[in-house]
């Protein structure tokens, strides 16, 4: 592997946030490089489902929500732009999200929120009464008491996102170096170094961590929290339609569907990792994979015959109050986090330009850093519930 | 086209017939003898279109890998001719792109 | 979702699965041999033509004659053997799931052998995608066991064994073969198949291939042409053909994506159909407790399936502990003599260096692994 001997930036992860600051430097003329342990989209951006859904989760906190949009309503714009100028057709597809109540009290719950998102400043949320959901969704079972609903949400390709920022930076010039595992950052008093790399050293004055559920191994100052999730993939069938639908039933289960442009369904949800080392693992058991097929039929009992061809399993991240890590480190000049995503499609243009202004402009962003701030866990011994899975992640954050 | 006679299998043995509809069409068929089996004998070839072309596919692999013998089956698309067996009334249709799921 | 504990899950009923299981059988194993198919015996069925070799490898008999004796055999030996049952894949590395058209079953084996044989190769040109081109293999599953013809005038393309044998089938079934269209300069099959059809006039056409298919719907012509010595197309030789069926017979790969599951290694080996899983003498792979036989484990025939088979039912049972080691060996020793007899002379030979490089190496990975 010929790595360079040194450069202006590394970016470690090659996965879509990685990419997406690679693109927008390497397009600023800055010497940029990405160093990524496997394939590009190994991780998350690889394994996800596409879905974009701008304010995710059932936070009912009017302040965060209006903080949450304003960076919502910027990526949404800057997306749109990427569908425009990548070379690389990522199926984007604003066709509606779908948060669907299967009981009266959840519909009243969905009510609720949706006037505090109306309030805190979001226009497009919208409560669709059962009915209506039944006329848009014909496929979903009967007993559908509504439904929160967002017309421009929808979905993309999360692969040919990722690949296609790959090509756009290499067109400027960015080198992108797959299986090459950073085994530390080099850091002196005042901060970075450069990376130690396979026995070698590529000296540089900025890093970003973009290795999201992977960031504590590098920099275990900041405590990111993995989290794995399980999906199923069917054969290709007419539409269903393919808006992605989340639900969330008793507390207990949590799952998400959307279908692909060529007609797939992905199914997303039930999860046996419960500790913290098992969240890792990408192979599925016959067990969840039986418990996602089994979401087939109980909510689309009508497509139930459907055949599924593939089961993965993916790890995204999480930090302690739900924002992903997106500015420098404390202490450590030039290093910079760019992780605990997981809701890749609603930070993914945003954070490219938040961190390449960051370092082309001396830290000076379009949007405040702030809620971002890597700081506010800085060595912070986080009381993470264990064991847990997505439904007690959210719980804990407040965000169910 | 059936091979009634062969020089190393001898004559075509009697086996119970059933009838399949294809595309509204009453088709003779032998019991558990899958539904490629039956169209071909029926000289039918063209299983199904595409879905961006529009183009005729057929029988290819005949061993359930290729899936390019789909078509829909009682109301369901997608059914592998090639290793699905007829039945007595079934119902066969010639799938356009993804065809449709019965509701 | 019901589990059953068992000592041998053997993975495909073929030639190598039933010979597998009737070995490990004999020696108080006990064995469940799982099929996709609702007929056991593998390609052994549509074999109408006869085997030839030494009178263990059945000279003389019919291939669905053997299949017959096989599945006799195993039968008597209490070998449960479980139909239109696919086997989904490996999970939590020994529980195998399975789908038997009405819900979903585990096995839990001590040990394992896939014996999932292998697919056919396909070729694409210009109207590959016509109703009208088929494998061969299809071809001959269609005349030879659902006595249909999928058409009457028809281009072979490949003349290995495949290739010939299935024209000659073709043309018992009564169909008229009207050519053989074969790439490389020289007919890769055993001559005694070619002489079969070459007596009955089919042309047999070598350092020629298909250019293009044509029809409205569904295949009515081919176009053939001669190669160069670089294998390109000869300007103004193409032919046309009026045919409505064009098989394809242009090789085998195997089918290990069980293996792949069961976190196997792999090798390239081209001759004998691409990648393999590594395994050693005693077929077993990287994988401890799983072994292959048969073309997942390398592209060869049904008689050294059926010894390979033997070889991994042994193999098994032994590591069971239902055979000592020396008796084991004993008897293991029987049937790769035969191997060696059967991979010999100009065809056998290449099947012999690819199967060394493989055992070769088997010890490189597994010295590393320990």
């Amino acid at each position: 592997m010929h790595f360079p001997l040194s450069c202006e930036v590394v970016i470690i992860g090659g996965g879509m946030m990685g990419l997406s600051t690679a693109y927008r430097l390497a397009q600023a003329g800055c010497d940029v490089i990405v160093l990524e342990w496997r394939n590009i989209a190994s991780g998350a951006s690889g394994r996800n489902g596409g879905q974009i859904i701008q304010l995710d989760g059932r936070d009912k906190d009017q302040k965060s929500i209006s903080q949450r949009l304003i960076y919502a309503k910027e990526n949404t714009k800057l997306l749109d732009e990427l569908y425009e100028e990548l070379d690389y057709d990522f199926e984007l597809n604003r066709c509606g999200s779908f948060d669907v109540a299967f009981s009266k009290k959840d519909a009243e719950e969905l009510m609720e929120l949706v006037e505090i998102q109306r309030k805190a400043g979001d226009k497009e949320i919208e409560f669709l009464e059962g009915d209506e959901v039944q006329r848009l969704f014909p496929v979903l079972r009967k007993d559908v008491y509504g439904a929160r609903y967002r017309p421009t949400d929808g979905n993309l390709e999360p692969l040919k996102l990722t690949y296609g920022l790959a090509k756009a930076a290499k067109k400027y010039g960015a080198k992108i170096f797959t299986h090459s595992k950073v085994d530390k950052i080099l850091v002196d008093h005042i901060g970075v170094t450069g990376v130690s790399i396979q026995g070698r050293t590529i000296k540089t004055k900025w890093v970003v961590n973009a290795t999201n559920a992977w960031a504590s191994i590098l920099t275990p100052e900041v405590d990111i929290l993995p989290l794995r999730d399980v999906a199923v993939l069917t054969e290709e069938i007419a539409s269903i339609p393919p808006s992605p639908i989340e639900t969330i039933i008793g507390d207990e289960l949590v799952f998400t569907t959307t279908q692909t442009r060529s007609g797939n369904v992905l199914v997303g949800g039930r999860t046996e990792a419960r500790f913290r080392k098992d969240q890792y693992k990408e192979d599925v058991t016959l067990e969840e994979l039986r418990e996602n097929v089994s979401i087939i039929s109980e909510f689309f009992p009508s497509i139930s015959n459907v055949n599924v061809i593939r089961a993965w399993a993916g790890t995204m991240a999480f930090t302690a109050d739900g924002f992903p890590c997106i500015g420098p480190m404390p202490g450590v000049k030039g290093l910079i986090i760019s992780a605990g995503f997981n809701n890749g499609m609603g930070y993914v243009a945003i954070t490219g330009k938040l961190v390449s202004e960051y370092i082309l402009h001396n830290g000076k962003t379009s949007l405040p850093l702030d809620p971002f701030d890597p700081a506010r866990f800085y060595k912070k011994k986080i009381k993470w519930p264990e064991p847990y899975n997505y439904s007690i992640i959210t719980k804990f954050l407040g965000r169910l | 086209m059936r091979i009634v006679d062969h020089p190393i299998l001898g004559k075509l043995k009697e086996r119970k017939k059933v009838f399949i509809e294809v595309d509204g069409r009453k088709i003779e068929a032998y019991e558990g003898e899958p539904i490629a089996a039956a169209l071909l004998a029926a000289g039918v070839r063209v299983f199904r279109y595409t879905s961006k072309e529009k183009e005729p596919r057929g029988l290819f692999c005949a061993i359930g890998r290729c899936t390019d013998c789909v078509m829909i089956v009682d109301g369901i698309p997608n059914v592998r001719t090639c290793v699905t067996s007829v039945r007595d009334g079934m119902k066969i249709e010639t799938q356009k792109g993804l065809g449709k799921w019965r509701k | 979702m019901k589990e059953k504990e068992i000592d041998l899950a053997v993975v495909g009923s073929g030639p190598a699965g039933l010979s597998a299981a009737i070995e490990a059988a004999k020696y108080g194993a006990s064995v469940e041999i799982i099929d996709e198919n609702a007929l056991p015996g593998g390609q052994l069925f549509k074999q109408i033509h006869k085997f030839f070799g030494s009178k263990e490898h059945y000279a003389g008999v019919r291939g669905y004659d053997i299949g017959r004796k096989l599945l006799d055999e195993a039968e008597n030996l209490k070998v449960d053997i479980r139909l239109n049952t696919i086997a989904f894949g490996v999970f939590n590395k020994n529980k195998i799931g399975l789908f038997d058209q009405k819900s979903i079953l585990v096995s839990k084996p001590k040990k394992i052998i896939i014996a999932t044989g292998a697919s056919e190769n396909p070729l694409a040109f210009p109207g590959w995608t016509l109703p009208g081109v088929m494998g061969a293999g299809a071809v001959q599953t269609m005349i030879n066991i659902h006595r249909v013809l999928p058409g009457r005038k028809v281009l072979m393309v490949g003349a290995g064994n495949v290739g010939l044998i299935v024209s000659y089938q073709l043309l018992q079934a009564g169909a008229d073969v009207v050519a053989i269209v074969e790439a490389m300069p020289k007919i890769g099959g055993y001559f005694v198949h070619a002489a079969k059809v070459l007596r009955i006039g089919v042309l047999i056409l070598t350092s020629h291939t298909i250019i293009e298919a044509k029809g409205d719907k569904e295949v009515e012509s081919a176009t053939i042409a001669a190669l160069d010595q670089n294998l390109n197309p000869i300007k103004g030789s193409e032919k046309e053909l009026e045919v409505d069926l064009i098989c394809i017979a242009i090789g085998l790969r195997p089918e290990a994506d069980l293996c792949r599951m069961l976190n196997c290694e792999f090798t390239y080996i081209p001759f004998l159909g691409g990648h393999v899983p590594i395994h050693n003498e005693d077929m077993e792979t990287t994988t401890p407790g799983v072994y292959v036989a048969g073309d997942v484990s390398g592209i060869e025939e049904a008689s050294v399936a059926m010894e390979e088979g033997r070889i991994a039912g042994i193999s098994a049972a032994e590591s069971l502990g239902y055979i000592s080691s020396e008796e084991a060996e004993k008897e293991k020793m029987k049937c790769k003599e035969r191997l060696k007899a059967f991979r010999i002379g100009p065809f056998g030979s290449p099947r012999q260096e690819g199967k060394n490089k493989i055992f070769e190496e088997y010890k490189r990975r597994v010295k590393n692994v320990k």
